[in-house]
């Protein structure tokens, strides 16, 4: 190639060459256009305009930009050269945002991933988090279940804490976000269920990048909150010159997507069960639907040479596949960015406002006997007829509930209303240093009213007596208002002294106000005929009133530095300290200090051959966590009812941050021609002075509640984790890229004295019931119970006892199993096909190693529930099981919960030529989209990717699963046209 | 110039802000106020002495203390009915006498006592009123002579220690010796006991507490919990003297007189010493498991179908005993075969109105809901869900099934009488114990038992059935560890007190009891 380009070019003539570089939002300033072989080139001017005299006819030009994919051209005799640059993730990875700035991918010394929108795969994403899935190694995403917006649990590099607060600090446009519920949970009396997730309120269209940092060199900068590793969010902002809009869409159809298989009527009746007569009765078809949802954003686009802005507005509509569910969700961003004083002031404004609107279902965590909607409609015998001939409903008793009706009596909305916003200003004191004050606020208010109408009779449930009528229906009105205040003061200081001396330097000083408070009422005993209760809560009988409020603060304050240095061009080094000081904390212990050190060694940087580049890394540090409730330190009283003054925490002045200290290495290459890029790293992490709430019953006589402390134990995290990319074909007309991760995990309890009951169970014959323990030498959330063996002749179930003989049920003895609820691997791939206008994209991720306790088999799935009416798989029903067999937690509910899942498949094709230019269409592309269209997966339930909070005492519980909102899969259409 | 002055302009800003965040990170409690009165501060005594009366509502549920002391006994049984009441086998578990340190039930009472304890030192220690330190020195009085009676060894905190320190520990014997003298210090401190309300602290309470530990003296202070156990004459007699200090009187009206005591009013009974209040409607314990506990899912009001009584025990009731089978007149809210309301349910149960095979009601797996005697630890077959006969203590309120009006007893006269009648018979100086015997009996329409400690036993378990005295009675005449119908063995004398809960031991001046 190389030899013709020489040939070639020796038998031309000259001339001038010029033309327009745009990339796909229009004509691009200062990209470089060179001649190849020659140091002859130029930039192009504001309109994207260059000119080059004395070309060779038979030239090259190298057009090039940062963030762009660099292409060659032949000028092949022409005088006027057009090009457009398309965006290449790879080389927009160069740089990476990471706490306070920015680094050159080449340059870090940290484990630090970054996602830009480009490999965003998931269609109207509710939440970013939806968008990690799969994408990053040692990152993982685990939904609580697959309703549109539900919670979900981020992992990075493992569990490092006991209880809860594993979740990564997240960070939008610099402002570190509480990272608490946004919204309230709820409980109409058959069962808790859990707050939305609070990163709901981003519209993924609207992130530039999400950068992971993973490891405490990277994360030490965020102190006390970094131990969980770091979520940086940067939202989008202008990058054409000229007026731009665009518009895109999608339409999304979701239908249910387990094969979870009840008995049809007939086989009910077949097998021995009651035949009431109905027929056709599927627990699918009574609450869930084929859902259809919608998302429409508009942006807007426009820079001048010292000011640029984006605004945009999105709509999205997204129905879950459970009846009287969804997410409607309104979002603005507003981005502005000006130089003043001739670029030595630089004021950058964010706004980000959302409106979320939640309807949800009767789906609680930990639903009993009577169940929740999802167990209702499972155990309903399907020979019973939903509705009676008269039309009014079925009903059969008040523990028997008819789903359709418990469906239609039950509404639940959450309103939310979220401002993030953000002024930073630059000030360039001279050419190494800047002065930047960033003044953040965050703040929300949300509002779940939820009501079950007065025509359902449910045990227990939504009922008040008055004088000897009983009178039904109930509303709550739960209210969370949160304001939250960013001050961040920063020096950066940059100066290259020579060529073996780069530095940059950082110092700061963070003051953080987070306000939170919030009220609750409720009220029973409603008209029979009124409706609408949550809107006139007044109708319910004055004895059945309740009301509560609750007010919190939390003040942070930190000083931070960081130096970054370069040596002799091949030597990184970077140092960081970060001093935090917490309301929350003991009044002996208010601050803490978290120091760390990244060291990386470039052995090769754009090196020919086989090994193109190769860096070598190391880091250590220490980071903290201090996820525990507020008033944990203090001696906390309250006032109950008729002036009673209940007490509510134990002081503890000690109470200091769990501290996790890191070290790890790892490896960033380059091979064939820098075609396969990939890192591996392996880290290790020991967490100490775990906070834990010591149980009341060691502090007796004292409060009631436990006493937060630092207990004594090491919870030990080890990892490595993969990733490679590889350019398979990168041709003009032909791509194929290849992207795989795998992280392994391994997750231990050292030096610890406790046995600490977690992953509650729930359900008739439950109560108090929990299978996994944190005990000294397992993973945390390892499971206990009983090994079940089969039945006995008589059809009772065996179980092992303390011996490991067989043994009844009054005899058996619990025991450590050796099996976790958290995945031991999880895995990532992905690959792109681009075919001139065609694009295809598929992706895949999976977890390997852990057990799922199946709640809702143990809770719903046995021979007596059959027996005494209820409908089950057909396996259950004609089990040897007897009727009177107690359904006591053992590993006969225990399941492998290795999954591999497609997430996505999408495939593409971008528009072009005169249509487009005639209707002033800058492009345009179609695409359609595939979501969990496979799963291969052994597991029984609804899905594999399940997480119910089955919390107890606060200790959170890993791979548990019970009634929860069944998955969908989807199919997505959509349109992205710019203007 | 003018951008320099607007750059400094900036500067200061900046400054100023930087000032203005700056800040010392004192913890402020802003939705609720702080107990810490180690700075001076002072804590609000009446409120929690009004929250320390409330812990008394641990009392009326079906777990906690309450199951611990009926169901580990001949009395009650919790079996497992297929899907239902497994709950990690706690309920077998008390019944067989095979309980572990990890058991829900023994946390739950060892927190609710102990924390209840915390409040009352609370008040006597923070500058409470006179009146409310004597009813606070009561109350801890009272939580504490149940932490003894259940788990022997009993944490303290001395005065003025800090809650960070690890509590500090009394042998059995220490703590009952703290218990008698606090009681003796207050009793005449106390006010009398209020007409119609006995919920209050008062000399009657305070003077049965005494008789009640008195009595059990030569248990708690055995140096084996196993015995054997000496009951000393003068104690004795104290028993007798503090018994007949009581203010109270019985109602001898035969059959009401009994019931008036468990009646949705029962405020009223002049019989009661002293009662945990519940309210209409209102605040109150969970009052309703004192009838959700045993009542089919069928039944009238509707139940949880659990707990049962044993064959054995029921027995011991004569057939025309009133404290085991009575219509409260004009009540017919729950209905068996005699018509009758409440007692202790057997055999067919019916729908509300007359007896009529029409109105026979069936369970859920479509068998006659007849309760049967036979009753085993996991139930199968077709009495499934029907194996057992059921106790209806209390009157259910109908006005209020879900939060009654019916305060729980939680000392009463014929117990006091009855510790009396056993005082006198061990040895103490008094008389009356045939008198006793027999105003009792004839009460409940039946022949009055022997005058023997036998008699006095079987006597206790009959009229004060279900009370939650059963477990505390068989270790005191030496039966608690004994072979029994579905404990078809007798059990290691470790069991004679529970052990320290798994999560106390995080306190290092406790040991677990001995043989856990």
């Amino acid at each position: 190639m190389v030899l013709v380009t020489i040939l070639c070019t020796s038998l031309t003539y000259s001339q001038d060459v010029s033309g327009t570089v745009s990339d796909a939002s229009g004509p691009l300033p200062g990209a470089s256009v060179l001649v190849k072989g020659t140091t002859k080139g130029a930039q192009t001017d504001f309109d994207g305009k260059f000119t080059i005299k004395n070309v060779g006819s038979n030239a090259v030009l190298v057009f090039s930009y940062i963030g762009l994919k660099t292409q060659e051209v032949n000028v092949a005799g022409r005088s006027n050269v057009n090009v457009t640059l398309k965006e290449d993730s790879a080389e927009l990875k160069e740089v990476v945002v990471i706490g306070y700035g920015s680094v050159k991918k080449k340059d870090a010394t940290g484990a630090v991933d970054q996602l830009s929108a480009k490999s965003f795969d998931n269609v109207g994403a509710p939440s970013p988090a939806d968008l990690l899935r799969g994408k990053v190694s040692g990152v993982q995403v685990t939904s609580a279940s697959g309703e549109p917006g539900a919670g979900a649990s981020i992992r990075i590099r493992g569990n490092s804490s006991i209880r809860s607060g594993n979740g990564p600090l997240i960070v939008v446009d610099g402002v570190p976000l509480d990272g608490g519920d946004v919204s309230s949970g709820s409980d109409i009396g058959l069962g808790a269920s859990s707050a939305r997730n609070p990163l709901n309120f981003i519209n993924q269209n609207d992130i530039e990048s999400m950068s992971i940092l993973k490891d405490a060199s990277s994360t030490a900068i965020y102190g006390s909150r970094g131990a969980n590793g770091v979520i940086v969010i940067t939202t989008k902002k202008s990058k054409s010159k000229e007026p731009q809009l665009t518009y895109s869409n999608s339409f999304t159809f979701s239908s249910l997507a387990s094969n979870l298989k009840l008995m049809s009527s007939a086989e009910f009746v077949a097998n021995g069960g009651a035949n009431n007569g109905g027929t056709g009765y599927k627990w699918e078809d009574a609450i869930l639907r084929n859902a259809f949802s919608m998302n429409h954003d508009v942006a807007f686009t426009k820079s001048t040479e010292n000011s640029s802005t984006r605004l945009s507005i999105g709509a999205s509509n997204t129905e879950g596949i459970v009846n009287k569910t969804g997410l409607d969700k309104y979002t603005m961003a507003f981005n502005n960015s000006n130089d003043f004083f001739g670029g030595a002031l630089k004021v950058d404004t964010k706004v980000n406002y959302s409106s979320l609107r939640d309807q949800a279902a009767l789906i609680s965590d930990n639903a009993g006997y009577i169940g929740n909607l999802i167990g209702a409609a499972m155990y309903w015998n399907p020979t019973n007829k939903l509705y009676n001939t008269n039309g009014t409903y079925n009903v059969i008793s008040n523990t028997y509930i008819n789903p359709v009706q418990l469906a239609n009596a039950y509404t639940d909305y959450t309103n939310t209303n979220k401002l993030l916003a953000s002024v930073k200003s630059t000030l360039k004191l001279n050419d190494n240093l800047n002065y930047q004050l960033l003044v953040g606020v965050e703040t929300s208010t949300s509002s779940r009213k939820f009501q079950l109408d007065p025509t359902i009779n449910i045990q227990n449930v939504a009922q008040a007596s008055s004088g000897s009528t009983t009178k039904f229906g109930q509303a709550n009105i739960s209210n969370i208002q949160k304001f939250n205040k960013t001050f961040e003061h920063t020096l950066n200081y940059n100066k290259t002294f020579n060529d073996n001396f780069v530095m940059d330097a950082l110092a700061g000083y963070s003051y953080y106000q987070y306000n939170a408070s919030g009220n609750d009422m409720s009220a029973k005993g409603f008209d029979a005929n009124q409706m609408n209760l949550i809107d006139n809560i007044e109708g319910g009988l004055q004895t059945e009133f309740r009301a509560s409020s609750w007010k919190n603060q939390v003040e942070l304050q930190s000083f931070f530095g960081r130096v970054n240095a370069t040596l002799y061009k091949k030597f990184l080094v970077t140092a960081t300290m970060r001093a935090d000081g917490s309301t929350k904390l003991g009044k002996n212990n208010k601050y803490g200090t978290f120091p760390s050190v990244g060291l990386g060694y470039k052995v090769f940087e754009d090196k020919a051959g086989l090994v193109n580049s190769l860096k070598l890394r190391a880091n250590y540090g220490i980071t903290g966590n201090q996820e525990f409730a507020v008033n944990s330190a203090v001696a906390r009283a309250s006032y109950g009812n008729n002036g009673s003054l209940n007490v509510d925490t134990n002081a503890n002045p000690d109470l200091k941050w769990e501290t996790t200290t890191s070290s790890g290495v790892g490896v960033d290459f380059g091979l064939l021609n820098n075609r396969l890029t990939g890192t591996v790293d392996y880290f290790q992490r020991d967490t100490q002075d775990l906070i834990f709430p010591v149980p009341s019953a060691a502090t007796q006589p004292g409060p009631p509640s436990p006493r937060f402390v630092n207990l004594p134990g090491n919870l030990i995290n080890k990892g490595l984790e993969v990733s490679a990319n590889y350019k398979i074909i990168d041709s003009e007309k032909l791509t194929w890229d290849v992207a795989a991760n795998a992280s392994f995990l391994s997750n231990k309890m050292e030096n610890f004295a406790g046995f600490i009951q977690a992953g509650a169970v729930d359900g008739q014959g439950l109560t108090g019931a929990y299978v996994q323990v944190v005990t000294n030498n397992q993973p945390i959330y390892s499971y206990y119970m009983y090994e079940w063996r089969g039945y006995d002749s008589t059809g009772a179930s065996i179980y092992a006892d303390a011996a490991g003989n067989d043994a009844s049920l009054g005899l058996a003895a619990k025991k450590l199993i050796g099996k976790q609820g958290l995945p031991k691997m999880n895995l990532g791939f992905s690959t792109n096909v681009t075919y001139k206008n065609f694009d295809a994209a598929v992706s895949f991720y999976g977890a390997f190693g852990h057990y799922l306790y199946n709640n809702t088999a143990n809770a719903y799935f046995f021979k007596g529930a059959f027996l005494g009416g209820r409908n089950v798989p057909a396996s259950v029903a004609t089990s040897a099981q007897a009727q009177g067999d107690p359904n006591s937690p053992s590993t006969k509910y225990l399941e492998k919960g290795d999954f591999l899942r497609m997430g996505n498949l999408t495939v593409g094709y971008t528009f072009s030529g005169a249509t487009l230019e005639k209707m002033k269409i800058k492009s345009a592309r179609f695409f359609v989209n595939g979501q969990n269209l496979l799963l291969f997966t052994n597991y029984s339930g609804f899905d594999p990717e399940v997480n119910t909070n089955k919390a107890k005492n606060g200790v959170p519980s890993a791979g548990i699963d019970y009634l929860s909102y069944p998955r969908s899969k989807a199919i997505a259409l959509g349109l992205n046209v710019t203007f | 110039m003018k951008r320099n002055n607007i750059i400094k302009g900036f500067l200061y800003l900046g400054i100023a802000s930087f000032s203005i965040g700056c800040t010392n990170l004192d913890e402020k409690i802003l939705d609720g106020v702080s107990n810490d009165t180690s700075g001076g501060g002072t804590i609000n005594t009446a409120g929690t002495l009004q929250s320390a009366y409330e812990g008394l509502r641990d009392f009326n549920g079906q777990g906690g203390v309450y199951a611990l002391n009926e169901m580990s006994t001949d009395a009650m049984v919790g079996p497992t009915r297929g899907g239902d009441w497994d709950d990690n086998g706690v309920w077998r578990q008390i019944h067989t006498q095979t309980w572990a340190p990890d058991h829900g039930e023994v946390l739950g009472a060892w927190n609710s006592l102990l924390s209840n304890v915390y409040k009352c030192n609370q008040v006597i220690e923070n500058g409470g009123t006179t009146a409310q330190v004597a009813e606070a020195r009561f109350l801890r009085a009272w939580y504490y002579y149940n932490v003894v009676d259940l788990f022997g060894q009993a944490p303290y905190r001395p005065a003025g220690s800090a809650l960070t320190d690890d509590p500090k520990v009394w042998s059995r014997s220490e703590a009952t010796d703290f218990i008698i003298s606090e009681l003796e210090a207050i009793v005449n401190s106390l006010p009398n006991r209020t007409a119609n309300d006995a919920s209050t602290a008062n000399k009657d309470a305070a003077h049965f507490l005494l008789a009640k530990v008195y009595l059990n003296k030569g248990v708690f202070k055995a140096s084996n919990p196993a015995g054997p156990y000496t009951f000393d004459a003068a104690d004795m007699t104290k028993v007798v003297q503090h018994v007949d200090a009581l203010t109270n009187t019985l109602d001898l009206t035969v059959g009401s007189g009994y019931w008036s005591n468990f009646q949705p009013n029962n405020n009223t009974s002049n019989e009661i010493i002293f009662s945990s209040k519940n309210i209409q409607g209102g605040a109150g314990g969970n009052m309703q498991s004192k009838w959700r506990m045993c009542n089919h899912y069928n039944q009238t009001p509707d139940g949880w179908n659990g707990f049962a009584t044993v064959a054995d025990y029921y027995s011991n009731f004569n057939a025309a005993d009133k404290r085991a089978h009575y219509a409260v007149p004009g009540y017919t809210f729950t209905v068996d075969p005699n018509g009758n309301g409440v007692g202790f349910l057997a055999g067919q149960m019916y729908k509300l109105g007359t007896v009529a095979p029409a109105n026979a009601l069936k369970d859920r797996n479509n068998n006659p809901l007849v309760f049967t005697s036979a009753v085993t630890l996991i139930t199968s077959g077709a009495t499934l869900e029907t194996a057992g006969i059921r106790g209806m203590k209390y009157v259910p309120d109908a006005a209020n099934v879900g939060s009654p009006d019916n305060d729980l007893v939680l000392m009463r006269y014929s117990d006091a009488l009855l510790m009396k009648a056993e005082a006198i018979t061990r040895g103490g100086t008094g008389t009356g114990v045939a008198t006793i015997l027999s105003n009792l009996a004839t009460r409940a329409g039946v022949t009055a038992a022997a005058a023997t400690l036998d008699g006095i036993y079987a006597e206790r378990g009959r009229e004060l059935w279900w009370e939650g005295w059963r477990r505390n009675d068989a270790i005191r005449f030496g039966k608690f560890l004994a072979a029994r119908a579905l404990k078809p063995y007798t059990s290691d004398a470790k069991y004679l007190l529970y052990p320290i809960p798994a999560d106390a031991l995080f306190n290092s001046n406790l040991s677990q009891n001995p043989g856990y």
